[in-house]
């Protein structure tokens, strides 16, 4: 029996003396042990050795904060140049982004109601995509910047183009001056932004994040606190007078945690717009919403007749929505609706609409949101099942002829440079609506279709 | 009557008891909590330091971000520039109060920023960087005296009085001789361990204390831990027209 217990204490013994598996974190030894192992330079293996916990080494003393000749008031780069030095590069920078992928999409026109149909009604469009951002930026002081970014997709010589070249000018470090070709954002809404009256171009619905390109513009800013003020002189090729410059001018308050915007711009030959923004957070959640007044419309209104007339009726333009995201989960959903007053009811067929834009009477703008009543609905996993692999749903509605577009997809990013996804279209909608038309500009695929994607050497330099 | 009298000893014992638990062995739990708020919170100096955040997960490359952080407390403004990798560099988030912006370089907007959010895919939460608000976020469930090294300790363990925090549940070891934290432990909801925070070096300026130093242990994913290290640290003053957004978007490329 005290054979058995020696046995049994030895046997105990050899065991604690094991080493411990690594579970990530650091062990007993490592955590209260005789101090830092000198041979590694790993800052876990003995972060609460004898050596820093024996004696208040631990402390570095920096003085007193309001000495100004210690430590604490300035010393270091961490001092009064700190948040100039971030403006400053004796360096030009030059740098961008690449893009390229492959594409393939296999679609039907109407919904294939055979075995027969889907072999042989479908069609089949295999696409390249490549382009690349290029952009300069030289800061030789902090009041001063210059930067430039062209833009250039295949093929070439037709996509080739300056989305940004401008000078940035600071007055005191109070009032910032930015003339030139410059990228201009007034709205908060995600898919579509009645409010972003600057912006050359809508805003993409399936890459929202996506620069928009902006005019040639002096744009005068007067930060006051965390409220701020923005006037813009906007102009043209077209420009040969004063009376031919665009203006607008935009204030922007902050009263914790509510954002509200308030602007007006005016331009010849188009309409004066009154628009109003608001956002705000809450804990997940972020809320948003945005309108407009237009006096007239840019261009002519189509009736119902077929006949184009000048049109100077007001009209109210708005938007609302929230972003939900839960980071635990992994997920976010866009809820977006857009009230469009300019935009057509039942009366006007949007293939006549498309007709005219065909025929230039009509900018091509106006088949982007043609209908009076949108919703989007955009919901996103950035993991499923495995953090390389995610998931993520898009629903466009058009209302005011019930048409709409849902495209669900999955993405893996087999390695950094490489990523594959594939993504299902399920159009509907009759044939003279939004996105039921085969013409549609908003649905590009059809009645069903199935695109895989393959994503090569994308990236930022 | 006799029952009566056992109730009301009952009740006094039980509501007795509590008061004894917070106070036990001369503790005053309120004022520890205070007392780390008051070292991490510089209500009377504005702040500035570089952070460098190393990030270790098994089978990836080391990710290193260098950024440079700007604090008002007394403001409730904080500010956050990445300056390495060369390919972030000008990226940041802006923190008012409750609202947070990030500048998106890309399409040339602000969008809304969460604080409790991770840091750049790291170990480290946005909010690590921000003040401390222990006393406006958590209360005190337990409380029992230990040691750490060669430090007597208290350890604390608090329950979130709000859902703002990243972590339900959290347990802090203090240093008995001066309140300084030198390891928290995160909890879910359900009580699992989250994450390991080990706090070994601090630099003291007045009555501030800002840890130069944190080791934080991704106790999920086994081999996963972020080191982050402060250097340049000052107070002196910082002009108003830092913490705006126009000043975001200037230092953005």
């Amino acid at each position: 029996m005290k054979k058995f217990f020696v046995i049994f204490v030895v046997i105990l013994t050899s065991l604690s003396l094991l080493p411990a598996q690594d579970s990530g974190f650091p062990t007993e030894d490592e955590l209260f042990g005789t101090g830092p192992d000198s041979s590694t330079d790993d800052p876990f293996a003995d972060p609460f050795g004898d050596d820093l916990f024996g004696s208040d080494s631990m402390i570095e003393d920096l003085g007193d904060p309001d000495d100004p000749d210690s430590a604490a008031s300035g010393g270091g780069t961490g001092g009064q140049d700190a948040f100039t030095a971030l403006l400053v590069s004796e360096a030009v920078e030059i740098g961008g982004r690449v893009s390229g992928s492959m594409s393939s999409l296999w679609g039907w026109t109407e919904y294939p109601g055979s075995w027969t149909e889907f072999t042989e009604d479908g069609y089949d469009r295999m696409g390249f995509d490549l382009s690349a951002d290029l952009y300069v930026d030289a800061r030789p002081a902090s009041n001063f910047r210059f930067f430039s970014k062209v833009r250039t997709g295949y093929p070439f010589a037709t996509n080739t183009s300056v989305r940004e070249l401008y000078s940035d000018v600071t007055f005191q470090d109070s009032l910032f001056l930015r003339f030139g070709k410059q990228t201009v954002s007034w709205g908060v809404a995600r898919f579509f932004s009645p409010a972003d009256i600057i912006s050359l171009t809508p805003i993409d619905v399936e890459n929202p994040e996506e620069e928009r390109e902006g005019p040639v513009a002096l744009k005068v800013n007067l930060p006051v606190g965390l409220h701020s003020f923005d006037a813009y002189l906007i102009g043209d090729e077209t420009v040969t007078t004063f009376r031919d410059l665009g203006l607008a001018s935009r204030a922007e308050f902050f009263f914790d945690p509510v954002e509200w915007g308030l602007g007006v711009g005016w331009q010849q030959d188009r309409p004066l717009s009154l628009v109003t923004t608001l956002r705000m957070p809450w804990r997940d959640w972020s809320f948003f919403g945005e309108g407009r007044v237009n006096f007239g419309r840019a261009e002519q209104k189509l009736t119902s007749s077929g006949g184009l007339v000048d049109d100077d009726a007001t009209y109210f333009s708005g938007t609302g929505g929230f972003f939900y995201t839960n980071t635990d989960a992994k997920f976010n959903a866009w809820v977006q609706y857009y009230y469009q007053g300019e935009g057509y009811d039942d009366s006007v067929s949007y293939n006549s609409i498309f007709g005219q834009v065909l025929n230039g009477q009509l900018p091509g703008s106006v088949l982007t949101a043609f209908g009076k009543h949108h919703t989007i609905l955009s919901l996103g996993l950035t993991e499923l099942f495995h953090e390389d692999l995610s998931a993520s749903a898009l629903w466009q509605a058009a209302w005011s002829d019930m048409s709409g577009l849902v495209s669900t997809g999955l993405s893996w990013n087999v390695f950094d440079g490489l990523g594959l996804s594939g993504t299902v279209y399920l159009g509907y909608g009759d044939r003279d609506s939004e996105f039921g038309s085969l013409s549609a500009v908003r649905n590009q695929v059809g009645r069903l279709g199935f695109s895989l994607t393959a994503d090569i050497g994308s990236g930022r330099f | 009557m006799n029952g009566r009298i056992l109730i009301i000893l009952g009740l006094i014992g039980i509501f007795g008891a509590l008061p004894i638990v917070a106070q036990s062995s001369g503790a005053d739990l309120d004022a520890i909590l205070a007392s780390i708020d008051e070292f991490g919170t510089f209500q009377d100096n504005d702040f500035t330091a570089d952070y460098t955040i190393v990030s270790e997960k098994p089978g990836e490359e080391r990710s290193i971000f260098e950024a440079r952080i700007f604090r008002r407390d007394s403001e409730d403004k904080f500010l956050l520039i990445i300056a390495e990798p060369a390919l972030r560099r000008g990226e940041g988030y802006l923190q008012v109060g409750d609202t947070g912006w990030s500048y998106d370089p890309e399409s040339r907007e602000f969008a809304i920023f969460q604080l409790r959010d991770t840091f750049q895919d790291s170990d480290a939460q946005n909010s690590d960087f921000a003040g401390t608000r222990l006393q406006d976020n958590y209360a005190v469930a337990s409380f029992e005296e230990g040691r750490l090294g060669s430090f007597e300790v208290y350890i604390l363990t608090l329950e979130a009085t709000n859902d703002t925090v990243a972590y339900p549940s959290t347990k802090i070891w203090v240093r008995q001789d001066n309140y300084l934290i030198l390891k928290q432990e995160d909890y879910s909801l359900s009580d699992r361990l989250m994450r390991t925070v080990l706090i070994p070096t601090y630099a003291r300026a007045g009555a501030y204390f800002v840890p130069t130093k944190t080791l934080i242990i991704d106790n999920l994913n086994q081999g996963e831990r972020t080191e982050v290290t402060v250097r340049n640290i000052s107070f002196a003053a910082i002009p108003d027209t830092v913490f705006n957004r126009s000043y975001l978007e200037r230092v953005n490329r």
